[in-house]
């Protein structure tokens, strides 16, 4: 090291102080020794200095003050997204139920669950309500695409639109 | 428990003075964000404001993972970036590549540690930084102004450390560049 010129990073490590205890001698060995060298350490130093001296800019005297009178009022917009919430929330049980109930036979699952409490075959009396579930189900498949394509709709509804114009968190 | 804990706490009970607190505790970090990223003054204490608003509607996430100012810095920087999207103000450019070697300015008579005492040399510097893209103007600000460590700076601006380390490095190189080849060209002048 105390052959060469330093090199600008090894000027700007030592400044920073990411140097060990040893390399920092080395480089403040060679400094010792070549003027060209401190002449550099010396111009950025210089530039450190002017570096923390940025003066940016002020903001008003009063500048946190505006911030709290632009603040929500207590629960302001909670309110307005649970409201929303809940309304889609419901929107999306009714049409689920409405449709479950309208074009699905629901004994079979009704017989499953009686059959939980006496201990005798949950798992047949399942299959036997996917069978009638599948039965059921046979020429109402476009609208139960419909019925899918609803509840999509409904949360992207609130994906894309009401959450981001109730939650303003975007970083 | 710290003070920042403890602000938070109370802000997160609704106590608004505690949160006044925090702004004015963070605010000249944030104004120093804002003013190297964003070049219109007309907008820059308008996103200061939303920068402590975004801070004020997350703060109940906020777990203490890092400092709460780097956390804050973090907010700054990238409503400056959503900003600067928005305005398609380009955020990438790349330095010209001077690689400058100590001959080539060993000769100066002027030195910065000499010259920047002067307002001319300062102003020189600010408008040499102005130059440079948005991310060296930030890293240098946060590195020298805010004293953040590279650690600090990765998670501000979400940049691998070693890329942090590269820009400042070459940020400085260039600037220290420039403005002695600039009090050169003034010299010949004079």
């Amino acid at each position: 090291m105390s052959l060469k010129h330093l090199t600008d990073d090894e000027i700007q490590d030592y400044l920073d102080g990411n140097l060990s205890r040893q390399d920092a001698l080395l480089i403040e060995r060679h400094l010792e020794i070549c003027p060209l060298c401190q002449e550099a350490l010396t111009q950025y130093q210089g530039l450190y200095v002017g570096l923390k001296n940025d003066s940016g800019f002020d903001l008003s005297k009063n500048f946190a003050k505006s911030v709290i009178k632009r603040l929500p009022a207590e629960g302001e917009t909670e309110s307005h997204f649970n409201y929303l919430n809940i309304f889609l929330t419901i929107l999306g049980i009714i049409v689920t139920l409405g449709v479950t109930l309208s074009y699905v036979d629901l004994r079979p699952l009704g017989k499953a669950f009686a059959h939980v409490l006496p201990g005798q075959e949950f798992g047949s009396s399942l299959l036997v309500f996917a069978e009638s579930l599948l039965t059921n189900l046979n020429g109402n498949a476009g609208f139960l695409i419909i019925v899918l394509l609803t509840l999509l709709l409904i949360a992207a509804l609130d994906r894309f639109i009401i959450q981001p114009k109730y939650r303003r968190i975007t970083f | 428990m710290t003070d920042d804990k403890l602000a938070v706490k109370r802000t997160l009970a609704g106590n608004k003075k505690a949160f006044e607190s925090i702004i004015e505790k963070h605010q000249r970090l944030v104004s120093h964000i804002v003013f190297r990223m964003i070049q219109n003054p007309a907008d820059r204490e308008d996103i200061c404001q939303d920068v402590f608003l975004k801070v004020y509607e997350n703060l109940g996430g906020f777990q203490f993972e890092s400092k709460l100012s780097t956390w804050i810095a973090k907010i700054a920087y990238n409503t400056c970036l959503n900003y600067l999207e928005k305005k398609r103000v380009p955020l990438f450019d790349d330095l010209s590549t001077e690689h400058g070697t100590l001959e080539t300015v060993s000769d100066c008579s002027i030195r910065p540690d000499q010259i920047v005492e002067g307002r001319e040399v300062s102003s020189l510097l600010q408008n040499e930084i102005e130059k440079m893209p948005v991310h060296y103007q930030t890293i240098l600000t946060l590195y020298h102004l805010e004293q953040m460590s590279y650690r600090e700076i990765e998670e501000t601006m979400q940049l691998p450390e070693g890329t942090v380390k590269s820009y400042l490095f070459r940020a400085r190189r260039l600037l220290k560049n420039r403005l002695m080849a600039k009090f050169k060209r003034e010299d010949l002048c004079h």
